[in-house]
């Protein structure tokens, strides 16, 4: 016997069709016996036939607006990002780190090695500890920026690849952040732990969206299964001073857009938003996935998401503090 | 139907400003209508519409055909209206009330149709108000799957292809938005229809 949630989720297809003939069935017994659902998709059946009446005819000049505003703009080729500015840009950055965290405990995607200037190549910080075993792992903030590490300077094609075995030594580090921005006034550096307090990986930098009202920004990842490609460091669309954000690289044929993801604070420091980069508009798009920020006594800041298991993050502009 | 399509969109990215503009006749209504439903505002929902049309006449050289057109439409057109909920979010607390829709007054002023009693007519625009305020108070993901299902009729999987979503997540969320609406609807006296005592309330989550 189905519950009422189970009720929902049938009660919801059966209304656009999709109900096999079995799980009609399983609805049907259910209804028999409850009469909250039956109330329930006699509510949701009039919504079904109700809400249809809203389609709105725009206005009738609509598509002269358009056309005017497109015949008055120069028309521009999209902006490709040029590789070779990326490059420039990357012999600047701090190295960053990517974490992702599923139901299993911690799985790494891949990490790179961006030089701080032409000093010698060094391995990344030793040591680094095996993912947990399982469970959820907390990523803790702390505002004071970490000293920098020497780093390898490694050229975008060579930047390791995918790798998500449970065991394998993640690459990690910070090393220098560049220089915050003014309005930003970020630099920050995030600190990723186990729940025993162990260290995984840190990585630090900042960014702007751009928009004026997000301050600091940061970026990790979420459970995207097309980010499990190279991801590598870029800077900020139309910014020349960015930060830091992740993007995956181009493939082979050179045409897939890069992908990005980029986590803002809002200007309370209370909610953490992801964006995805949406290249066919050269602009974010805020995905909704928010992150709440909770102070710690410790004067760090735990980030706790509804996504529970898919997402994991750390983040910590100074605003934070 | 769809190979004319795609001599359209094929003519329009090579520079053929007619042949867009006859993609954008075609599909105006969709993105008006999703723009309209997500900010509650005829005026944001033409400028939104704008916007949209006016990014996929930049992006023509990204779209590959991969989708239909107005799959790749949806999605920026979703995308649009997300960034300036989040703006707009900033700014202001969303309200409640929802502008009255423009073109139909606009259109009554014009034709006044006397099939339709003054009562009638301020039921249905009651109605319209009230739905709208439903869509409003839900969250925007809900929101956005719900319009797109049920006001533009979109499959789950033409959802899945325009939000770059999980058909299992369009569907669940598609139950949780409708939950969520009927609940706002409910609580706050504004279900449309049959009043009843048979309504069993505070139905379990």
């Amino acid at each position: 016997m189905s519950s009422c949630d189970e009720a929902l989720d049938l009660i919801s297809a059966r209304l656009d069709g999709a109900l096999s003939a079995g799980e009609e069935a399983a609805l049907e017994a259910h209804l028999a016996l409850c009469p909250a659902c039956r109330a329930l998709l006699a509510d949701l059946e009039e919504l079904h036939g109700v809400l249809p009446e809203l389609w709105t005819e725009p206005p009738a000049d609509l598509t002269d607006r358009v056309m005017d505003r497109i015949r008055t703009e120069p028309s521009a080729a999209s902006t490709r990002r040029s590789v070779r500015r990326w490059k420039q840009w990357l012999s600047m950055v701090a190295v960053f780190a990517v974490i992702l965290l599923g139901a299993g405990g911690l799985r790494w995607l891949s990490a790179g090695y961006l030089g701080a200037g032409s000093s010698g190549g060094a391995a990344p910080a030793a040591g680094a500890p095996a993912a947990p075993a399982g469970g959820q792992m907390e990523a803790v903030c702390s505002g004071n920026s970490v000293a920098p590490e020497v780093v390898a300077d490694a050229p975008l094609e060579d930047l390791p690849g995918p790798d998500t075995v449970d065991g394998a030594a993640p690459l990690c580090i910070p090393a220098s952040a560049p220089a915050p921005e003014p309005d930003t006034g970020a630099e920050a550096t995030v600190t990723a732990k186990n729940p025993d307090g162990s260290r995984i990986a840190e990585a630090g930098n900042s960014a702007d969206t751009g928009d004026t009202q997000a301050t600091a920004a940061f970026a990790l990842l979420c459970a995207e299964p097309e980010l499990a490609g190279l991801v590598s460091a870029g800077p900020l669309p139309g910014q020349e001073e960015t930060g830091l954000l992740l993007r995956r690289a181009e493939d082979a044929q050179g045409d897939t857009p890069a992908y990005a993801a980029l986590l803002c604070v809002d200007a309370e420091g209370t909610e953490v938003h992801l964006h995805i980069w949406a290249e066919e508009r050269a602009a974010w798009a805020d995905q909704y996935a928010i992150w709440t920020v909770t102070r710690l006594e410790d004067g760090t800041a735990a980030l706790q998401s509804e996504q529970a298991g898919d997402c994991a993050l750390c983040v910590l502009p100074t605003i934070l503090e | 139907m769809r190979t004319d399509e795609q001599a359209l969109v094929e003519a329009a990215r090579a520079g053929d400003q007619d042949a867009f503009a006859a993609l954008v006749e075609a599909n105006q209504s969709k993105i008006y209508n999703l723009a309209l439903r997500m900010t509650g505002s005829p005026e944001d929902a033409a400028e939104l519409t704008q916007e949209t049309f006016f990014n996929a006449w930049r992006g023509l050289g990204r779209f590959q055909g991969e989708s239909a057109f107005s799959t790749w439409l949806y999605r920026l057109g979703s995308n649009a209206c997300i960034d300036f909920l989040r703006r707009e979010k900033r700014r202001r607390q969303i309200s409640l009330t929802v502008p009255l829709d423009g073109g139909e007054e606009e259109r009554q002023a014009e034709l006044p149709d006397w099939r339709y009693s003054p009562e009638r007519q301020a039921e249905q625009q009651e109605l319209r108000e009230a739905l709208q305020a439903g869509l409003d108070a839900l969250t925007p993901e809900h929101r956005q799957v719900l319009v797109l299902r049920e006001i533009h009729g979109l499959s789950y999987g033409e959802i899945a292809a325009a939000l770059t979503l999980e058909e299992g997540t369009v569907k669940s969320r598609i139950a949780r938005a409708r939950l969520a609406l009927r609940k706002y609807l409910v609580e706050t006296g504004n279900f449309p229809a049959c009043a009843s005592s048979s309504r069993a309330k505070g139905r379990p989550e």
